[in-house]
């Protein structure tokens, strides 16, 4: 750990190299509880601290009962708190250059400026990482925190009805699947659990497949799924995850190809096909694990966070399926009314969509060309005072 | 005999339950309905129904969930179940006024001071005659009608703070808590909440060459991005980040970056701080600790066997 020490001017800069993989500090306390972590002590009345120090490795390990003198964290050598070099695509600052003297200049020509006009504006180095082209990607900051952080889930959300649609019923299906073998309970089921959602994150493995399941058998309000359906499904959904033998290759060509988003054309054919039944919307949620994992899921596929107080009791999945979806923006008053056409036939009687300003009142009469002109000609604010002050001298005529 | 007797009486209760009438409208509602016009922002629907037969078993809400995140992803990995008196009262306004108020009366600094007439410094001689000049009756400088002179009923330094029972103080902090959970603005995180900083980054700012201006502009747009993608940002009315402990990179960033919001330690929150910004996200151990240090009112004096006196933290649901 080190408490950065303020330098009267920045180093010479760091020259920028390939591009990295970009590694994030994970924070160290993710895997040890809070009281564990390795916090530092900063002193309270420094304002301005950050903590460099890599996290230490054997703090992260899991507490064992059995003290061992050579391996406790205290005794462990101070390797960690060394940063090791990061190749960075980041252009830093680079060190100050002072312009040479005027009277050691060859160029006649050359005069110095007495005033600023003219010059070009560099701002000041508080700015530095406010241009894009020093974040080392044409989307600046933006591109560069969406690549280095990640989202779970699509980055934008899905929109689209027909396709939320066809997504949320997979994620039902799949939720309920997960939750009726008590799948992901024990660590080991969790992380194949885990697994497999990772290689379908994009929703359009045997799509057809998943979506076809019944989730409303008859005589039933809750949505549950036959014993034989639920080992059908796990099967084909643990397809979708790589053999060891198929290789490291393959398992990075799936993962490029997550990126891709569920065809709009696709979800349109499913939907419109004859065997797509809307009774699967009445089905009620009521497994808290099974909400859990639809939420999980949901988000997974559309990018939709759905909050834990919206699925409290029973919810049906047409009215979770409500919640993504955006509601139709209300119409405006004056559209209702050109569409009723409703004072057609009264000729004194129009509806503006805004309020008639008087500048709009000036346009009608054809006057505010003139005031314009006029006002150009004087060389007065023409909307505005303009920075001048309102008539002082009324209050005097007011006698206030 | 006396068995018939009981099934007669009983049949005749059942009979005046509020279930077995089959619909309970009144007369004042039925003439009102017919003035009503329709107004655009009029909400149609069918009123709930809040009848309930005795046959009904009455089986309130004991639970809601809580899902863990983890951040920045907000992928939920883990789930809870909390007691609907921890996360899920009803809003009561008023206790939620009387607990701000009775903060902020408590953090008031009361030190304002102003010196009365025998505090001001100076002689006390007499300013001029007490007759012969024409001018009113005047003592020494010290007066409060003269310039400079003592303050009447100034302010002296006090304690401003007020009173507010402490069972009723916990439940506003629950209230104000379940007020977040409800709006889905309560957001908890797995622990260890802090802001994960590139490497390249902290090894250029660990080696001291970037300098303070730029190491600052850094992590303020690096942050202000970050929550703009999450839409936390200060469009979104900014967040609280609420850790156990001092956090280095998530503090300093909220300080460098605050117009997105802020950080504060378990210690620091008020209840007037869970109800400002857009949405408080928090560690799951300080949400803990949280509703741990603040359920005096829930403890039950009266101890029955095989019930608990007061109802359990958080339990796992899905780890």
């Amino acid at each position: 750990m080190r408490r950065l020490p303020r330098l009267p001017a920045p180093a010479p800069c760091l020259g920028p190299s390939q591009i990295p993989s970009i590694p994030l500090r994970a924070p160290a306390a993710t895997i040890t509880s809070a009281a564990a972590a390795p916090t530092p002590n900063p002193r309270m009345n420094d304002r301005r601290y950050l903590s460099t120090t890599p996290p230490n490795p054997a703090r992260l390990k899991k507490p064992t009962y059995e003290f061992d003198l050579d391996l406790a964290p205290e005794n462990a050598p101070e390797t960690h708190t060394r940063r090791q070099p990061v190749p960075t695509q980041f252009r830093y600052p680079c060190g100050r250059r002072n312009a040479p003297n005027p009277a050691e200049l060859d160029d006649a020509t050359y005069r110095p400026a007495e005033t600023a006009d003219g010059l070009e504006e560099v701002g000041s180095i508080a700015d530095w990482f406010e241009k894009p082209e020093h974040w080392g990607y044409p989307g600046g900051a933006a591109e560069y925190v969406r690549r280095a952080v990640g989202s779970f889930g699509p980055v934008e959300k899905v929109t689209d009805p027909v396709l939320l649609e066809v997504l949320v019923k997979r994620a039902i299906v799949e939720a309920l699947v997960v939750a009726r073998s008590a799948k992901g309970k024990s660590l080991e089921t969790r992380a194949e659990v885990e697994q497999v959602f990772a290689h379908t994150a994009d929703g359009v493995y045997r799509l057809r497949d998943i979506v076809a399941v019944d989730i409303l058998p008859s005589g039933s309000e809750v949505a549950t799924l036959e014993k034989a359906e639920t080992t059908r499904v796990w099967d084909v959904l643990r397809g979708a995850v790589p053999s060891e033998a198929a290789g490291e290759k393959e398992g990075k060509k799936k993962r490029l190809l997550q990126r891709s988003l569920v065809p709009l054309v696709h979800a349109r054919n499913l939907v419109s096909s004859p065997s797509w039944d809307n009774g699967w919307k009445k089905a009620v949620l009521r497994n808290t694990v099974a909400k859990f994992w639809a939420v999980k899921r949901i988000q997974q596929l559309t990018g939709h966070r759905i909050p834990d107080s919206k699925l409290i009791g029973d919810v049906t999945v047409g009215a979770i399926l409500k919640m993504l979806e955006e509601p139709a923006k209300p119409p405006k008053l004056a559209e209702l009314l050109e569409a009723k056409a409703a004072f057609q036939d009264l000729p004194n009687v129009r509806v503006f969509p805004r309020r008639v300003t008087p500048i709009d009142k000036d346009k009608m009469e054809g006057r505010w060309k003139i005031i314009t002109r006029e006002l150009q000609e004087r060389e007065l604010p023409i909307i505005g005072t303009g920075g001048y002050s309102g008539p002082f001298e009324k209050r005097w005529v007011e006698g206030k | 005999m006396a068995g018939k007797g009981v099934k007669c009486l009983s049949e005749a209760l059942r009979g005046l339950s509020l279930g077995a009438q089959p619909c309970r409208t009144t007369p004042a509602r039925q003439a009102a309905m017919g003035c009503i016009r329709s107004m655009a922002t009029a909400v149609e629907g069918k009123p709930s129904n809040i009848t309930r037969s005795v046959d009904e078993v009455y089986t309130p809400l004991t639970t809601v969930p809580v899902t863990i995140h983890s951040f920045p992803t907000l992928e939920p990995r883990s789930l809870e179940a909390w007691s609907t008196k921890h996360l899920y009262l009803p809003l009561r306004r008023d206790i939620l006024h009387l607990a701000v108020v009775y903060e902020g009366d408590k953090t008031r600094q009361g030190t304002a001071s102003s010196k009365t007439r025998w505090e001001v410094a100076g002689s006390h001689r007499k300013m001029r005659p007490q007759k012969g000049l024409g001018h009113a009756r005047l003592g020494t400088r010290q007066s409060p009608l003269m310039r400079h002179g003592g303050k009447t009923f100034g302010p002296k330094p006090r304690d401003f703070s007020t009173k507010l029972n402490r069972k009723v103080y916990d439940l506003a902090w629950r209230t104000a808590l379940s007020y977040r959970y409800r709006r889905g603005e309560l957001i908890v995180t797995e622990d260890g909440l802090d802001l994960p900083l590139p490497d390249e980054f902290l090894y250029a700012a660990s080696k001291g060459v970037l300098g303070r201006e730029v190491e600052d502009g850094f992590v303020s747009k690096y942050l202000a991005e970050l929550l703009a993608g999450l839409q936390w940002g200060r469009e979104y009315g900014r967040t609280t980040f609420i850790t156990g402990d001092r956090r280095p990179n998530l503090f300093t960033g909220m300080e460098v970056g605050g117009e997105n919001g802020r950080a504060l330690e378990l210690d620091e929150v008020d209840v007037k701080d869970l109800l400002e910004t857009g949405r408080i996200v928090i560690e799951r151990s300080a949400l803990r600790e949280m509703i741990k240090t603040h359920s005096s009112d829930l403890v039950q004096r009266v101890q029955v066997p095989g019930l608990r006196t007061k109802p359990q933290l958080g339990t796992a649901i899905v780890q």
